[in-house]
């Protein structure tokens, strides 16, 4: 597995600004908010980030104790890493399922408070929306209530397992018989439900990541010395 | 800054304003730009190499701040996680509109304006449009044509880089062009398919990207995510291309956050400068300049000259008429066409970064045989053909391992095409001040009241069946058919008019070189000066009109006629 350096070097090859000598403009000569081309464009790339404080780009924070679920219960969150693990398959390193599963919970933890922005629309703001969405996806976004399919969906799984103690007590087969059983709408149940959601879930947060993005083989974000386009069918 | 008075107070520091100040300092002239919003910082504020995974919210945006902060600014699919700091507030930027009238207005307020995230898509007009009465009788010509831009564009383009290919198209005038970007495997199929089939060309945009260094700045280097901001400059916007040439003149002064409320005006008629409010403070100011350019964006310069009322100026400045905030317009879009390409399903990634897609430019009511007596003017098609990324992944049914690999090596060929078309001027389509809402700043919001006409309905019917006819040709699986209705008005972000020019004062609000009529010393150089807007993206012709008016500003001051 390749580092994000090495990639982002792989992907330089081309040496679009490695050899470039332009006029860096000194950002001092300048009114506030005026700039010149970067001559260190490959350090910002490289570091990944705005590298001044105060913008308003939410980033990712270290945190600096353990992480605690803000929407799962300990057990809950005990099954939904079994869950996501089943969806990924056996490979998956805990490292990305923690970082799926961290984005899952803040996802589902603020779903109650965007549903209430959602009510809140003033009336022409959602007039707008209607215009430009449809009202069947305005009202999905007013009404639909993740927390919910997510506690009945994860309760469903435990009265399922009920007789070897909850969800998480089963051994793997018995877990993977259980959500095959779910999966890919072949049923309509709270658990079936929690599986459609999930699954969006997982397939958002690991094809973001840094893995995800590698196994998927993504060539973009990236630097090139010539524009892309077809390379072989037609020259 | 206080007590001087200016040689020209230029408001808003966007594609147009930041043209006037280059041109205007350059010779030799004296500036004060007033810009309402604040600074960017690269450093702070761009995002365009920022991964997903170092974002809180992995580019879905916090919705819950979207919503209650920008609940319409979020529907631009630029303002999303990574660039939602270049778009306004709106509920310190509030408007109105009839319930039954939707309207979606988007707007950048900082130091470039909205040069930051727009799409760079670039065309001349061409007499088409600025003679398009004459040549069917609707609506008014323009008290200028191509040939009086002609230079302009030139000038514009040599210096802020248009990629494009040379196509001969009378309808579409050729810039003067960068090497063009390429296609992509199955835009060069749709090439062979639409060409032979319908005789339409198919080429790739033109965009103010630089495919090769210029003036400075450096290529492209191909990472698509201009609307984030762009370290090495190499798109177009006014804070690293326009703006940094006037303040090298020394005759450039910039002052941020000051949100310019009207006009002041004196006895005479004339104006002796602007008021403006501080936009931290809430302080109010004046500027006093001997000239002043509105360049605020098109609904902006109108609200500043609907509010500039006096008792000279009953109904604002520039409205003796009752013409200013009329004969609003935006393209009209028919969007979300496509389908997959099914023999183009690859196991392979192919490299992705270019910063356009393709385009079928208009063929009908032009020249060609292609005629259509149901409606006047015109559209275009455009799109792009790409692999998916990860779009089949959820639809892709099974678990673990074996799924993973199914939605790794069955890529899926994605081709979109949608269609942009013109909407006519009409009377009917305005803005005025709205009687109650106010801004953060005490400024009168605007109440907009736009909607389509038979026009705009009779042409969606002919863009809809060409779509359909393109899907066909080519083919396409798993189709989503285009949208049933045209797109809100305003969703284009093109909006233009409602100060425009003419030759005949009872009719227009702008002489032909940007000067409200009856007052000689104010001007208005953004999209509220046009007459008709084409089916063409119309910021390289906002700009080539800025320096139009530019020069004969510096020329008719120079003369002591101003
Ligand atoms: C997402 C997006 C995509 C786009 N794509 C394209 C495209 O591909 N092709 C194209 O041609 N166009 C495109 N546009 C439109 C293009 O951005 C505008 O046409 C262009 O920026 C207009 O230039 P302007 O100078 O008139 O206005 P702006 O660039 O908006 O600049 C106006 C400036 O005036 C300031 N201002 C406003 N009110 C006041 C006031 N009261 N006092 C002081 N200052 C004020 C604003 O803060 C702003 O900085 C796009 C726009 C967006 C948002
Ligand atoms: S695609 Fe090109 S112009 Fe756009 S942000 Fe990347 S380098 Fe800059």
């Amino acid at each position: 597995m390749q580092t994000r350096r090495q990639w982002l070097m792989r992907v330089a090859g081309g040496a679009v600004l490695a050899g470039w000598s332009g006029v860096d403009l000194a950002a001092a000569e300048f009114p506030p908010g005026l700039y010149g081309p970067s001559r260190d464009h490959l350090g910002h790339a490289l570091a990944g980030h705005p590298v001044e404080p105060g913008g308003e780009t939410e980033l990712v924070q270290v945190r600096a104790a353990a992480f605690q679920p803000a929407f799962f219960q300990p057990n809950e969150y005990r099954t939904l890493r079994q869950l996501t693990g089943i969806i990924l398959g056996e490979s998956a390193d805990a490292a990305i399922v923690h970082e799926i599963d961290e984005w899952i919970d803040l996802t589902i933890s603020e779903a109650a408070s965007v549903r209430a922005a959602a009510r809140a629309l003033s009336p022409l703001h959602r007039t707008l929306a209607i215009h430009f969405y449809g009202a069947e996806q305005v009202r999905h976004l007013e009404e639909f209530d993740a927390q919910r399919v997510v506690r009945e969906g994860l309760a469903w799984l435990d009265t399922e397992a009920h007789h070897a103690g909850g969800f998480t007590e089963l051994d793997s087969e018995e877990q993977m018989a259980l959500v095959h059983r779910i999966s890919d709408a072949k049923s309509d149940n709270a658990g079936a439900r929690l599986f459609t959601y999930l699954k969006e879930r997982v397939v958002d947060g690991f094809y973001t990541s840094r893995a995800g993005l590698d196994e998927l083989g993504y060539r973009g974000n990236a630097f090139y010395a010539s524009p892309p386009g077809c390379e072989h069918l037609y020259g | 800054m206080a007590g001087k008075t200016y040689d020209v107070i230029v408001v808003g520091s966007g594609a147009s304003g930041g043209w006037v100040a280059k041109e205007l300092t350059e010779k030799g002239i004296e500036v004060l730009m007033l810009e309402a919003g604040p600074p960017r910082v690269p450093t702070r504020d761009f995002t365009e190499h920022i991964w997903p995974y170092q974002l809180k919210y992995r580019g879905f945006g916090n919705q819950k701040k979207l919503l209650s902060d920008q609940p319409v600014q979020r529907l631009c699919y630029a303002c999303d996680d990574y660039s939602h700091q270049f778009f306004v507030n709106d509920s310190e930027h509030p408007y109105t509109f009839p319930a039954g009238k939707p309207f979606m207005w988007i707007r950048g307020r900082q130091v470039g304006g909205k040069t930051f995230c727009w799409a760079r898509v670039s065309y001349r007009y061409s007499d088409f449009e600025f003679k398009g009465a004459s040549h069917d009788g609707y609506g008014q010509d323009w008290p200028i044509s191509y040939k009086d831009l002609e230079p302009y564009y030139d000038r514009v383009e040599s210096y802020i880089g248009v990629s494009g290919s040379y196509e001969g198209l009378e309808q579409l005038p050729d810039s003067r062009f960068l090497p063009p970007m390429r296609l992509s495997c199955g835009e060069l199929v749709a090439k062979e398919i639409v060409e032979k089939k319908f005789g339409w060309k198919l080429i790739v945009d033109r965009s103010a990207n630089l495919t090769v260094p210029l003036n400075g700045r450096p290529a492209c280097h191909y990472c698509d995510e201009c609307q984030r901001g762009c370290f090495t400059a190499s798109y177009f916007n006014s804070p690293s291309v326009t703006l940094p040439a006037a303040a090298r003149t020394g005759r450039f002064h910039l002052v941020s956050d000051a949100v310019v409320s009207h006009l002041i005006m004196n006895s005479e008629g004339r104006a002796d400068g602007v008021a403006y409010i501080d936009r931290t403070t809430r302080d109010t100011r004046e500027a006093r300049g001997k000239i002043v350019v509105l360049a605020a964006s098109a609904l902006e310069s109108t609200r500043i000259l609907l509010n500039s009322r006096s008792r000279n100026f009953p109904n604002g400045v520039g409205n003796a008429h009752g013409v200013l905030g009329h004969y609003l317009m935006d393209h009209t879009t028919l969007e979300d066409g496509g389908g997959t390409m099914p023999a183009l399903q690859s196991s392979v990634r192919e490299p992705v970064g270019r910063p356009c897609g393709y385009i079928i430019p208009k063929y009908v009511n032009t020249v060609g045989p292609h005629k259509n007596k149901n409606f006047l003017r015109g559209y275009y098609f455009a799109g792009d053909g790409r692999q998916e990324l990860y779009g089949h992944a959820a639809s892709t049914p099974g678990l673990g391992r074996e799924w993973r690999d199914k939605v790794r090596s069955r890529i899926p060929y994605s081709f979109s095409v949608y269609a942009q078309g013109e909407c006519l001027p009409r009377y009917d389509n305005y803005v005025t001040l709205d009687r109650e809402k106010k801004d953060a700043w005490g400024i009168p919001a605007l109440h907009i009241h736009a909607s389509y006409g038979e026009n705009e309905l009779a042409m969606a019917k002919a863009m809809r069946d060409h779509l359909g006819e393109i899907m066909d040709a080519l083919k396409l699986e798993d189709r989503t058919p285009p949208r049933d209705e045209l797109n809100i008005f305003g969703k284009n972000i093109h909006e233009c008019g409602t100060a425009r020019m003419g030759n005949d004062p009872k009719t227009s609000v702008l002489n032909a070189y940007n000067q409200v009529h009856g007052v000689k010393n104010v001007f208005v150089t953004d999209g509220a000066c046009f007459v008709t807007q084409g089916c063409w993206e119309p910021t390289l012709t906002i700009m080539a009109i800025s320096v139009r008016a530019a020069d004969y500003i510096a020329d008719e001051y120079r003369k002591g006629n101003i």
